[in-house]
C-alpha cells in the first residue's frame, strides 16, 4: 500500500515548509529511519527521516516554495508496486492540497489508499445534520476561504440552490426527501407516528373472515389508499386534491420504517406509510410530502392528522 | 420589590426560616454576637439567642459531626464553615456520612443539613482561603450542590435548601457578596434543579456559575457591540443539574463555552461538554470550550490572582475564537 510522504510539522508555530532536497531519487529504496529529504521552515533546514521502508516516489513538478503542513510530496511504495495512475496524473494538483479540496476529495474516492493526510474533508455535526435534512451531500459543498463545513456553509448552499428549508418536524427524524433537492421544487414534509394496534386486529380478522369465504383480503397498501382518499376528503381545503387524478399520491413501502419521499410530476401531496410494527403496541409512521406552492402547511397538517385518526380508529372509514 | 445585597439575601433566608421553624439552628465560628465573618448572621443572635446561633470552637470536625447528629434527630442545622477550604477537614463526615446515611439506613434516617460557606479567588486570600471546590462535591451521590449568582437566587435557593430533607451544600462567592439585586417583598423560594437564563442570545451559549455569571454578562455586553449575540445560562444548582435548559440553549446557538472559577480537570466544564456531546451532538457547530482558573494553588499576589482566573477579556477572546472556527 503506498505510504504518503507529507510536509511534516516541525514546530508549534510552523505552518509551511519548502522541500530543499531529496536524498533518494525516484525508484531508489529507503529504509525506515534513513534521511529521506530535507525541508526549510521559518527557523532552519532540517533532515526528515523516512517513516516507512520501500521504493521512493517523489511527486514530480513540486513547486519550489513553502508548502502547508500535510501537503503530500511523494510516496513510498512496496517493491514492485506501481504508482497509481491517478496519483501520477493528479500530482501537480494534489501538491497544492487545500486550495482544491474537491479535486482531492474525488481523488481520494477514486483511490482511497493514497488519500493523503490532511485531505479529509471536515464538517461540524450541526452542518451534517442540516445537510441531511435538506437532502444535500455536505461533502460536495465548498466553504469560501476554506475550513470545516459549518452550519452557515450549508444554509448558504441551500439558499443559493433556491431551496426553502423544510420546517422542523417534531414527530420523528425524517429521512431527507429527495423532492427537496430537486431543482425548483418547493417541497416540505411532515412525519407522524400512529398507533396501529386496532388496525392490526381489524386486518387480521378481516383476513380470516374473507379467507373462509375464499376471497382475497385487502392488504395494508390497499387499505391505506382508502385512508388517504378519506383523509383528503375530510377537510374542505384538501378535498380538491382527492377529486383531481394525479394530485394526491399514495404510497406504501412495507419494508421501510420511515420513507424517503419524492413528489412525482403533477403531484401536490404524497401521503405514504411504512411498515406496520408487530404486536399489540404496533406503530406505523405516516409521511406527507407536499408542494408549498399548492398546499399550505396547515392544510397538509390537517390531512396528515385525518390519516392518523383513520389508522388509529379504522372504523371511522365506515363513516367517511 | 426592593434592592438588597447578596449577603443580605443569605441572612434574610436564614432569618425567615428560623422564624418559620424552631428546629432551624446555626453552627459556626463567630456566628453568634460577632455576626459572622462576613456579617452573614449580623443581629441574628439578638433575635434568636445564642442557643440557636451556636458559636463553636475552631473545631470543624467537632461542630460538623454535632450538626449531622442533630439533623439525624430531626433538627435542621445550618453549618457556617466560613471558608469552604476548611471543609476539606470534614469532607469525610459530609461525603462518607451525611451523603450516605439515608441510603445506608434503608431510608430510616434523613440528614436535613445545610452546609454553607464562601468560595472564590480574590483579595490575596491565598492558598487556604480561596477554594472553589463545588465540582468535587457534585461528583458524589447524596449531596445537593447550590451555587447562587444573584441576591434573588441566593435567598430563594437557601430557603429551599433549609427546607430540604437531604444534605445541601451552598457555595457563596464572596466576590459577589456586595452585588445588588432586586427581590420581592413577599416570601418566595426557588426549586433546586432549575437553571436561569440570565441573558438571551442566539450565537453562543456561555454556561457560568457564581461570580462568573457577572463576568459572562459583561463579556456579552462587549461582544454585542461586535455583533455577537451571547446567551448566558446559570445552572444555579449543579446537583441536581437542569440539563434541559442547558441543552435547549446549546441546540439554539450551536456553540458553548463553560466559564468556571473552579479548576478545569474533571470539573463542571467537562460535565457540560459531555452533556453537549451526548445529547446535542448534531447541533454543535464548533468545538466545546472551557475557560477555568489556572490549575495552581491561589497566590497571595492580587496581580497573579487576576492572571489566574477567567476575566471579561479572556471570555471575549474565547468567544471570538469560537465564532471564527
Amino acid at each position: 500500500m503506498p505510504y504518503s510522504v507529507v510536509i511534516p510539522r516541525l514546530g508549534l508555530t510552523m505552518e509551511a515548509a519548502r522541500v530543499v532536497q531529496w536524498y533518494k531519487q525516484a525508484g531508489e529504496t529507503v529504509t525506515r529511519g534513513e534521511p529521506l529529504f530535507s525541508v526549510e521552515s521559518d527557523k532552519a533546514v532540517q533532515d526528515i527521516e523516512a517513516l516507512a521502508s520501500g521504493v521512493v516516489y517523489p511527486l514530480p513538478n513540486l513547486p519550489d516554495e513553502a508548502l502547508p503542513i500535510g501537503t503530500p510530496i511523494g510516496y513510498i511504495l512496496a517493491p514492485g508496486e506501481a504508482v497509481p495512475a491517478e496519483v501520477a496524473a493528479k500530482a501537480p494538483a494534489a501538491a497544492t492540497l487545500g486550495v482544491a479540496p474537491s479535486q482531492v476529495a474525488s481523488a481520494a474516492q477514486a483511490s482511497p489508499v493514497v488519500a493523503p493526510v490532511g485531505a479529509r474533508k471536515l464538517s461540524s455535526p450541526a452542518a451534517r445534520r442540516r445537510a441531511k435534512e435538506l437532502g444535500l451531500d455536505w461533502r460536495s459543498l465548498e466553504r469560501p476561504g476554506g475550513g470545516p463545513i459549518l452550519l452557515a456553509t450549508v444554509e448558504q448552499a441551500a439558499q443559493q440552490a433556491g431551496q426553502r428549508a423544510p420546517a422542523p418536524v417534531a414527530a420523528s427524524a425524517p429521512v431527507a426527501p429527495s423532492a427537496a433537492a430537486r431543482a425548483g421544487a418547493v417541497a416540505e414534509w411532515l412525519n407522524v407516528e400512529a398507533d396501529a394496534g386496532a388496525l392490526v386486529t381489524l386486518l387480521a380478522r378481516l383476513d380470516s373472515a374473507l379467507s373462509a369465504r375464499k376471497q382475497p383480503a385487502p392488504g395494508w397498501p390497499a387499505w391505506f389508499a382508502r385512508i388517504a382518499s378519506a383523509a383528503a376528503n375530510a377537510s374542505e381545503d384538501t378535498r380538491a386534491l382527492a377529486a383531481t387524478p394525479g394530485r394526491l399520491g399514495v404510497y406504501v413501502d412495507e419494508r421501510a420504517d420511515v420513507l424517503s419521499l419524492t413528489l412525482d410530476e403533477g403531484q401536490a401531496v404524497l401521503l405514504s406509510a411504512g411498515r406496520i410494527g408487530q404486536g399489540p403496541g404496533a406503530r406505523v409512521t405516516l409521511s406527507l410530502s407536499y408542494d408549498r406552492a399548492q398546499v399550505t402547511r396547515e392544510a397538509a397538517g390537517r390531512l396528515l392528522d385525518a390519516a392518523r385518526a383513520l389508522v388509529e380508529q379504522p372504523w371511522l372509514l365506515l363513516a367517511s | 420589590m426592593r434592592e438588597i445585597r447578596l449577603i443580605d439575601g443569605i441572612r434574610e433566608a436564614m432569618q425567615e426560616e428560623m422564624r418559620r421553624d424552631p428546629n432551624v439552628y446555626v453552627y459556626g465560628e463567630g456566628i453568634g454576637p460577632r455576626g459572622g465573618n462576613f456579617n452573614e448572621t449580623l443581629g441574628m443572635a439578638d433575635e434568636f439567642g445564642v442557643r440557636r446561633l451556636i458559636d463553636t470552637p475552631i473545631s470543624e470536625l467537632g461542630f460538623t459531626g454535632m450538626a449531622i447528629g442533630a439533623a439525624l434527630t430531626g433538627l435542621r442545622p445550618i453549618v457556617d464553615i466560613m471558608f469552604w477550604d476548611f471543609a476539606y477537614e470534614v469532607a469525610g463526615q459530609l461525603i462518607n456520612q451525611a451523603a450516605r446515611i439515608h441510603y445506608m439506613s434503608n431510608g430510616q434516617f434523613s440528614v436535613p443539613l445545610v452546609f454553607r460557606g464562601v468560595v472564590g479567588i480574590g483579595g490575596g486570600a491565598a492558598g487556604h482561603h480561596s477554594a472553589v471546590p463545588y465540582p468535587m462535591y457534585a461528583h458524589f451521590p447524596g449531596l445537593k450542590v447550590v451555587v447562587p449568582a444573584t441576591p434573588y437566587d441566593a435567598k430563594g435557593l437557601l430557603k429551599t435548601a433549609i427546607r430540604d430533607n437531604d444534605p445541601v451544600l451552598v457555595f457563596e462567592h464572596r466576590g459577589i457578596y456586595s452585588l445588588k439585586g432586586m427581590v420581592p417583598d413577599e416570601e418566595y423560594t426557588i426549586p433546586l434543579g432549575v437553571a436561569a437564563v440570565q441573558r438571551e442570545g442566539s450565537d453562543v451559549t456561555i454556561v457560568a456559575l457564581a461570580r462568573m455569571v457577572q463576568v459572562a454578562l459583561q463579556a456579552a455586553d462587549a461582544l454585542a457591540r461586535e455583533g455577537v449575540s451571547v446567551e448566558v445560562v446559570d445552572p444555579r444548582t449543579l446537583a441536581p443539574l437542569d440539563k434541559e435548559t442547558i441543552l435547549a440553549s446549546i441546540r439554539k446557538t450551536s456553540r458553548v463555552l463553560v466559564v468556571d472559577e473552579a479548576y478545569a480537570p474533571y470539573g463542571v466544564g467537562g460535565e457540560i461538554a459531555a452533556l453537549a456531546a451526548d445529547e446535542a451532538f448534531y447541533y454543535l457547530d464548533a468545538p466545546i470550550k472551557r475557560l477555568n482558573t489556572l490549575s495552581a494553588p491561589a497566590p497571595a499576589s492580587a496581580v497573579l490572582e487576576a492572571e489566574m482566573v477567567p476575566t471579561v477579556d479572556k471570555v471575549v477572546v474565547a468567544v471570538r475564537e469560537l465564532m471564527n472556527q
